[in-house]
């Protein structure tokens, strides 16, 4: 067996299956809140129908809370990350910031922007521009210093010093932070569709939970779950790419 | 310049809290409650002994999914470091599963667990279990092969590998996962109780919310933030601590 680890991997998956079929069909559990693997293959096939409008109206949001966060997150990052005294000052905040459960924040943004899409889409650009803002100064602070020294004394303008020496050596943690950043972009998209109830994958979620559909709600959390790791594989492929390419 | 520096950092906190208070005279009362309404009933609510089942609650399941995530996740983690057919097989299983946004699995966790303190605990679990597990694999795996080989060389037992060599070499990476892990399992009790719950700092903020209190949504945010810093320094403390050592 050249693979052994796979082996394990499919061992893994069909011995849990198997386990939990006997379970709720032995009635160790109520099916009301556990369902068979069975029921849940059979709701996956036929979805919930208002998934797929719920799963586009959640992604177009994504995208766009996605765009805005990550452009202001690597700007201000490159920024705070190359001025020492910007960073000395600011970093504090920014990290503070990202440390404390950016969820509180939700209902302050609900009472200004009201329940919709313009508060979902402000928590969210919250949630993504915090994470890429401290990988990217990560990324900008392990930069050698000498390189920048080098092309100062060659005569770089201070543009170019941005264009020629910072971005391109920092481009992995950037890429890097992009990927973090769509990621906790739909995080922040569907805690608030969870919490302001109006529309959306999330919302949808919650409210399966809450008529005690189980066994759709499991068709659609692994929906999302796969779209968020199918997501994440292709970025990271991506950006593997752009980097060998240089 | 470290002086400079602080002075500027106050200068903004000065200026956050000015802007703040003459804001609040601007705007409608139910949309920002001024500093000088909330610093006042910020004392009056912490005080008052009707504040303290709901502080109990959620440090109870911070503290509860902190300890079963930190202890799983090492006993795991030291497992999959050191045998290396199943960190091939599983370790790809658990970065994937770190890759789906968290909140996903709320909803189920509520339906199985009910509104109570169990569902915030298995949330917060998983939040905080995923970095912890990461990085005791990649604390474990970067330890230089040489370091154990020379012990083993010289006739160390396999126990005494583990805690001699392995265990402070692998250290820093794994402290730094345990810490990020404590303030996943702050966010991930304080949402989980604000996406529906009984008691808890995070229903707090969720009702007062509701409820149009904006003075007392102000100060149960500000106490949630001043745990989380805390929490961050304390854990902060402690990486910079072993990376001495």
């Amino acid at each position: 067996m050249r693979k052994p680890h796979l082996l394990i991997q499919a061992a893994t998956f069909v011995v849990g299956i198997a386990l939990w079929e006997t379970v709720v069909s032995e009635g160790y559990v109520d099916p009301l809140f556990l369902p068979a693997p069975t029921k849940i293959f059979f709701s996956l096939i036929s979805l919930y129908p208002a998934t797929f409008a719920a799963l586009y109206d959640t992604l177009l949001k994504t995208l766009v809370s996605f765009s805005i966060g990550s452009i202001a997150g690597v700007a201000i990052g490159i920024v705070v990350g190359s001025r020492s005294l910007l960073h000395d000052v600011l970093y504090p905040y920014i990290f503070g910031l990202y440390s404390i459960p950016r969820m509180v924040f939700l209902p302050l943004i609900v009472l200004f922007l009201g329940i919709g899409f313009n508060s979902t889409i402000f928590y969210a650009v919250l949630h993504t521009f915090l994470p890429v803002i401290i990988v990217v100064v990560g990324g900008v602070k392990n930069i050698d210093r000498r390189q920048i020294l080098y092309a100062i004394s060659l005569g770089a303008t201070g543009r170019q010093i941005y264009s020629k020496v910072i971005i391109p050596a920092a481009l992995p943690s950037i890429l890097a932070a992009l990927r973090l950043g769509i990621i906790f972009s739909l995080l922040g998209i569907l805690i608030a569709e969870m919490y302001l109830s109006i529309s959306g994958v999330g919302f949808l979620m919650q409210k399966l939970s809450f008529a005690f559909r189980s066994a759709d709600l499991f068709a659609v959390t692994i929906v999302v779950a796969l779209l968020a790791i199918v997501i994440s594989a292709v970025l990271g492929e991506v950006s593997k790419k752009i980097e060998e390419r240089r | 310049m470290r002086i400079r520096i602080f002075t500027y950092q106050l200068l903004i906190l000065g200026f956050i809290i000015v802007l703040w208070e003459f804001s609040s005279k601007v705007v409608p009362k139910i949309f920002l409650a001024p500093p000088t309404n909330v610093f006042p009933l910020l004392l009056s609510i912490w005080f008052d002994p009707d504040t303290y089942p709901h502080l109990f609650t959620t440090g109870f399941e911070i503290i509860l999914s902190f300890g079963l995530a930190t202890a799983s996740g090492l006993l795991l983690g030291f497992a999959l470091g050191t045998w290396r057919l199943l960190r091939n097989a599983y370790e790809p299983i658990l970065l994937a599963f770190y890759a789906v946004p968290s909140v996903v699995w709320y909803p189920l966790l509520l339906l199985f667990l009910g509104l109570d303190v169990a569902s915030k605990i298995a949330f917060a679990f998983i939040l905080s279990f995923f970095p912890i597990i990461l990085t005791t694999i990649q604390g474990v795996t970067q330890v230089d092969k040489v370091l154990v080989k020379a012990a083993y060389s010289m006739g160390a037992s396999k126990l005494t590998v583990f805690y001699k060599v392995v265990l402070p070499a692998s250290l820093p990476i794994i402290l730094s996962g345990i810490s990020t892990g404590l303030a996943l399992c702050v966010t991930g009790v304080i949402v989980g109780e604000m996406l529906g719950g009984i008691r808890g700092l995070g229903v707090l903020i969720a009702s007062a919310a509701t409820l149009f209190e904006t003075a007392h949504y102000f100060v149960y945010t500000i106490t949630v933030i001043l745990i989380a810093l805390l929490v961050n320094y304390v854990s902060k403390l402690f990486e910079h601590l072993s990376w001495r050592s």
